[in-house]
């Protein structure tokens, strides 16, 4: 004969249909006698029945629209991203030639290097003569370049952009 | 045969074979520096001991044994270096162990953000992504650079700019090293294992790479590349990415 | 409201065996380029979706924002899913993985009206007021796995494969779940409902 004790313990798992076949008998037979255990067994079903019929807001007809956009301009992005290259690689490959080759861009670095001493020392560096055309060359290319990282950050970001 | 490859003992075999390919990428590295000078490979396996002791009295912090003058081989053509493995075997527990430990660190202190970086690495493009991102910093940082020459401005960034590349791309390895691992543990079946031990075989093929003659160099670049795309592009991993919602308030 | 409510009731049961078995081959086809195949996946997923997510986050914003998270980060994971494996459950695991790291836009206030919202179904009254704050009192780690297997529907060994834990880790935060709310429910009828 099943106890009251032992039938409260049981009552989880047959609520949740997890008792063996004998055990969910004995159960539902006492169930069928005792009155008290038979309102904490109502009481136990009710929530997983309640939390079944919760019922939350419709999305919405943009939601898959949404999506679908974000999708298409991942896409779009990818595409973009790899022609991005040429204009770069043309802006890099003028502004090597116009510095006639890696000497001139290590002399620029070993430059820099230089400044950034003499900087410490307490002196300011001179600014070296340079071409219009140069610094015009190199800002195209700062600003291509920042755009496609811009573009590559999108497709990596976890939100998709539907501001 | 698959059988064997569940046992966790599988990984050890793993590591093992890549340990031994490296330190044979160093022996022939070190041997071929002799008829086809490579300028990286001294950077990363060292010079070559060939001289004798010379009788004067030299303190000895680092190499108590002198074992590398004791273990040279000839080399087996002529016109090459010769061939010693403990110069190798040390270039490996040094700069391998080095790039290693580096990378495990990483992980281990931001796991959350290795994470996050990884699951972006191995979905859509993810290589591609990283690739591009870092060809395009490296762009970006030169040009910035040498405008930065021409007007004077902020010149004291450019150390800064160049100390956060660097963290950047050692993140990104140590991202990379864990990607690997958990291909390797896709592709070849193995049995589940600590992430560690995965990053540690992932690190291992980056190294041996990098030690490869004449293309490590590249292969290199190309992984440090990648890495420093990596963590631009997520932001070091974090979770919600670059973004300008906070700013909006 | 009734049918509204056995709508919805049936929705959440429905026989998984069916739909399965389709929404996997549906993944298959959007893995291999099939864009049509990919709306018509999220089609049928956007109401579990985002109803998981309404009510873990108790935002109607935040959770559209959250929902499309999930379906774009399904397209850029398309390529590791498994064609032999079943479906719900990886996708479940990789929706309760952005879940938990989802960062909110912005505080929740938690009495702020939905006047923005796009549809008039949104401003409806929940039917269960008293379980849907209940719930939302309850802390996300107890949340997520109630609301994976109750209103997700999701067996214990899929939310236990969804939440990295064992089998009986789950049972045990279920029951403690479980006795929380069972506590909220009952103080809140005490009060009595205004």
């Amino acid at each position: 004969m099943i106890t009251c004790a032992r039938v409260r313990v049981l009552l989880e798992a047959f609520v949740d249909g997890d008792l063996a076949a004998d055990d969910a008998a004995r159960v539902r037979a006492h169930l069928s006698t005792c009155a008290d255990c038979r309102r904490q067994h109502d009481q136990a079903i009710s929530l997983p029945f309640r939390l079944r019929a919760l019922s939350s807001p419709v999305p919405g007809p943009s939601l898959v629209g949404d999506v679908m956009q974000a999708v298409g301009a991942e896409r779009g992005g990818y595409r973009r991203s790899w022609t991005l290259l040429v204009p770069e690689a043309v802006l890099a490959a003028f502004i090597l030639w116009y510095l006639s080759g890696l000497d001139g861009l290590s002399s620029i670095a070993s430059g820099v290097f230089g400044d950034l001493l003499s900087l410490g020392s307490g002196s300011l560096p001179h600014v070296p003569p340079v071409d219009v055309l140069l610094l015009v060359a190199l800002i195209a290319l700062v600003v291509v370049a920042a755009f496609h990282l811009s573009i590559l950050v999108r497709l990596a970001s976890p939100r998709p952009a539907h501001e | 045969m698959s059988e064997l490859r569940r046992r966790p003992w599988a990984w050890l075999v793993l590591i093992g074979i890549l340990a031994v390919v490296g330190i044979l990428l160093a022996i022939i590295d070190i041997s071929i520096a002799g008829k086809w000078p490579t300028p990286f490979a001294e950077a990363v396996v060292g010079p070559t001991v060939v001289q004798q002791e010379s009788g004067k009295a030299v303190t000895l912090r680092f190499d108590r044994s002198r074992a590398g003058e004791r273990v040279i081989f000839a080399p087996p053509f002529a016109g090459f270096d010769p061939i010693s493995p403990y110069q190798a075997l040390r270039a490996f527990l040094t700069n391998g162990a080095g790039l290693i430990i580096l990378a495990l660190a990483a992980l281990v202190a931001f796991p959350s953000r290795a994470r996050s970086a990884v699951e972006r690495l191995e979905a859509r493009h993810g290589v591609e992504i990283a690739l591009g991102a870092g060809t395009v910093m490296v762009l970006l940082t030169l040009a910035a650079t040498t405008l930065l020459r021409f007007t004077l401005l902020f010149l004291g960034v450019v150390p800064l700019v160049l100390l956060v590349s660097l963290l950047a791309a050692l993140f990104g390895i140590a991202c990379i090293s864990l990607a690997i691992g958990r291909l390797l543990h896709r592709r070849l079946g193995l049995a589940s294992v600590h992430p560690l031990v995965a990053a540690l075989a992932g690190a291992l093929v980056v190294f041996d790479l990098a030690v490869i003659p004449y293309a490590g160099v590249f292969a290199l670049a190309a992984v440090a590349m990648a890495g420093l795309g990596l963590a631009v592009v997520t932001r070091f991993g974090s979770s919600g990415g670059w973004t300008f919602v906070d700013l909006n308030f | 409201m009734h049918a509204h409510v056995a709508t919805d009731a049936q929705l959440m049961t429905e026989l998984p065996g069916s739909k399965a078995l389709a929404a996997g081959q549906l993944a298959h086809r959007a893995t291999g380029g099939d864009l049509d195949a990919f709306e018509e996946l999220i089609r049928r997923l956007q109401r579990r979706v985002y109803g998981f997510a309404f009510q873990h986050l108790r935002d109607a914003h935040e959770a559209y924002d959250l929902t499309q998270e999930i379906f774009v980060k399904l397209y850029r994971n398309l390529g590791r899913y498994d064609s032999e494996r079943p479906f719900e459950p990886w996708f479940w695991k990789m929706a309760t993985n952005t879940t938990i790291n989802y960062r909110r836009k912005r505080v929740p206030l938690p009495s702020e009206p939905a006047e923005e919202a796009a549809d008039p179904d949104a401003r409806m009254q929940p039917h269960d007021p008293t379980l849907v704050e209940a719930l939302a009192q309850l802390d996300p780690s107890y949340r997520v796995p109630v609301l994976l297997h109750y209103y997700a529907d999701l067996s214990l060994e899929q939310v236990a494969a969804a939440l990295s834990l064992s089998v009986p880790a789950v049972k045990s935060r279920l029951h403690r779940a479980r006795g929380v709310l069972r506590n909220s429910l009952a103080d809140a009828e005490e009060l009595g409902r205004p």
